[in-house]
C-alpha cells in the first residue's frame, strides 16, 4: 500500500503539502508529530496512505522540504 | 459623519470581515500551529487560508512567503533592520512616510548605515527611474520605494526601479501602504524582494494587521525569537519562513478579518475600486481648482500617475484648523505632517502641513457632492475667521 508520513518543518509547510497532493488526485492529511525525539520537539507530518513514493515526488516538485520520512 | 481618512484606515469595513472577525471569535479560539486537536486544525487552516490568498493576489510565490506583522511599519523595520545588520547604504525615495525613515536614521546613529534620498519627479516616472540609478553605489545593500505617495498620492514606478535593484543584485523593498488593494501588484513581475503591507488600509482587514512577503531570494535574520509551535527543543529559532520570522500567538481574528477583506478585494476588483475612488478625488479636484482660496499642490489626479489620496489647504490657514472646522462639519480627514516628513519637505508644506482627502470603496457619489459643498463652505468659513 506505500502508506508515509512526511515530517515537513512547518505548519504552513504541512497545508501546503496537503494542498498540493490534493490538487494531483491524493488524498491526505496533516496531523501533528508525537515523536519528540526525532524531530527536536514538535511538528507536523503528512500523511498518505498510498502511493507514497508518488506523494514524495509531488511534495519535492512543489519544493515542500521533507525533513524525515517513515512508512506507515 | 462622512468618513475621508481611508489612507489612515478605512472605514467601515465590509460587512463580510465584521462577519469573519465575530465567528473567528467563536469558532478558531484555538492557538494555531500548535495543538492536534480539531479547533487547531481548524485554526491553523484558517490562517494557511489567508496568506494562500495574500500570496495570489500579490504574486508571491507560495503562502510560506507571506508573514503577519503587526502593521506595515514593523514588516518594513523587519526588512530594513535586517538588511542592514552589518551596515551599508540604502536608497530611498523623497517621499517616504516614517516607517521607512525612522528605521534607517536609528540604523545610522547606530551602525555604519546611510541613506541616500532620491527626489521623485511629479510628472515623469522615467526621469524618476533615472534618478534612482545614478544614486545606486557600491555600497548600496537596498532600495526602498514606496509605490504610493500617502501626503500627494503620486505613484511611483516601482517596477523600473525594481529592474535597477535587479541588475544590481540589490534587494528591493516596497512600501505598498497605500497601494495594495488600489492598485495591481505583481512581486515577479514588479521585481519586488520585500513587499510590505498594511492589513488595515486598501485589503480591508483591520487595525494590528499587516503582512510582509518575501520573494525567497535574500534571506533576512530573525526579529523576534520565541514559540513557534515547531522544533520547541531546539533553542535556535527555525530556519523556515514563515515561522523563522513569526513568533508568539498571532492576532488569528485579526487574520480572518484580513482573510475576508482581501476575498472582498478580489470580489468586487483592484481595477475597480481604483477606477471608483480616482473619480471622487478627481471631482473633489476639480471642485476645490475652483475655490478661492484653496491650494493645491499636483496636477488633476490622473489614471494611473495618481493614487485616490489628495492633500491641499486653505491659503494662509493651519491645517490642523481647517480640519478641526471639517471635522465640526461631519467630514473626517486627516491633517498634519502624516509620519511624513520627507513628503511635506518636498512639497514645501513642511510648516504647516495638508489636509489629506481619501475615499474608499464605499463611497458615492451623492456623498462626494455633499463634501464638496462642506469643503468649499469650511474654506470660506476658515478664510473668514
Amino acid at each position: 500500500m506505500d502508506g508515509r508520513n512526511f515530517y515537513v518543518p512547518t505548519i504552513t509547510a504541512a497545508m501546503r503539502g496537503k494542498d498540493v497532493l490534493a490538487a494531483a488526485g491524493m488524498q491526505a492529511y496533516v496531523s501533528r508529530n508525537t515523536d519528540m525525539n526525532a524531530s527536536a520537539g514538535c511538528s507536523y507530518s503528512i500523511s498518505v496512505m498510498h502511493d507514497g513514493m508518488r506523494a514524495q515526488r509531488v511534495l519535492q516538485q512543489n519544493r515542500i522540504r521533507i525533513t524525515r520520512e517513515e512508512s506507515r | 459623519m462622512f468618513y475621508w481618512d481611508n489612507a489612515a484606515t478605512t472605514f467601515p469595513k465590509p460587512h463580510a470581515v465584521r462577519k469573519a472577525m465575530a465567528q473567528a471569535l467563536m469558532r478558531y479560539g484555538a492557538n494555531p500551529g500548535r495543538g492536534g486537536h480539531a479547533m487547531a486544525y481548524a485554526t491553523s487552516e484558517a490562517v494557511y487560508r489567508c496568506r494562500e490568498t495574500a500570496a495570489e493576489l500579490f504574486g508571491a510565490d507560495g503562502p510560506e512567503r507571506v508573514v503577519f506583522t503587526l502593521n506595515c511599519t514593523m514588516a518594513m523595520n523587519i526588512v530594513l533592520k535586517g538588511l542592514l545588520a552589518n551596515g551599508g547604504n540604502a536608497v530611498i525615495s523623497d517621499v517616504e512616510h516614517n516607517a521607512v525613515l525612522r528605521p534607517l536614521h536609528a540604523l545610522s546613529t547606530q551602525k555604519h548605515v546611510t541613506y541616500t534620498t532620491v527626489p521623485v519627479s511629479l510628472d515623469d516616472p522615467a526621469e524618476t527611474v533615472r534618478r534612482f540609478e545614478k544614486a545606486v553605489t557600491a555600497d548600496t545593500r537596498v532600495i526602498v520605494c514606496s509605490h504610493v505617495s500617502n501626503v500627494f498620492g503620486v505613484i511611483q514606478p516601482i517596477r523600473q526601479i525594481g529592474a535597477i535593484a535587479r541588475e544590481h543584485h540589490i534587494p528591493f523593498v516596497v512600501d505598498a501602504a497605500q497601494s495594495a488593494g488600489v492598485l495591481p501588484l505583481d512581486m515577479v513581475r514588479d521585481n519586488i524582494d520585500f513587499l510590505c503591507i498594511a492589513g488595515h488600509k486598501g485589503v480591508y482587514g483591520p487595525m494590528g494587521t499587516g503582512m510582509l512577503l518575501t520573494s525567497g531570494r535574500y534571506a533576512l535574520p530573525s526579529f523576534i525569537e520565541g514559540g513557534t509551535g515547531s522544533r520547541s527543543m531546539d533553542p535556535r529559532q527555525p530556519d523556515d519562513l514563515p515561522d523563522h520570522l513569526e513568533s508568539g500567538t498571532p492576532n488569528t481574528v485579526g487574520i480572518c478579518g484580513l482573510y475576508a477583506g482581501m476575498q472582498f478585494v478580489k470580489t468586487v476588483g483592484i481595477a475597480h475600486i481604483y477606477e471608483r475612488e480616482l473619480a471622487h478625488i478627481v471631482a473633489v479636484y476639480r471642485a476645490l481648482e475652483n475655490t478661492q482660496g484653496i491650494q493645491l499642490y499636483t496636477p488633476c489626479p490622473t489614471a494611473g500617475r495618481f493614487a485616490p489620496v489628495l492633500s491641499y489647504n486653505v491659503a494662509g490657514v493651519p491645517s490642523e484648523k481647517t480640519a478641526a472646522l471639517l471635522s465640526e462639519a461631519g467630514v473626517a480627514v486627516r491633517a498634519g505632517l502624516h509620519c511624513a516628513p520627507l513628503a511635506h519637505l518636498k512639497m514645501g508644506t513642511q510648516g504647516g502641513g495638508t489636509v489629506r482627502l481619501a475615499p474608499c470603496v464605499f463611497t458615492t457619489e451623492d456623498e462626494t457632492q455633499k463634501v464638496i459643498k462642506i469643503l468649499r463652505q469650511t474654506a470660506q468659513k476658515a478664510l473668514q475667521t
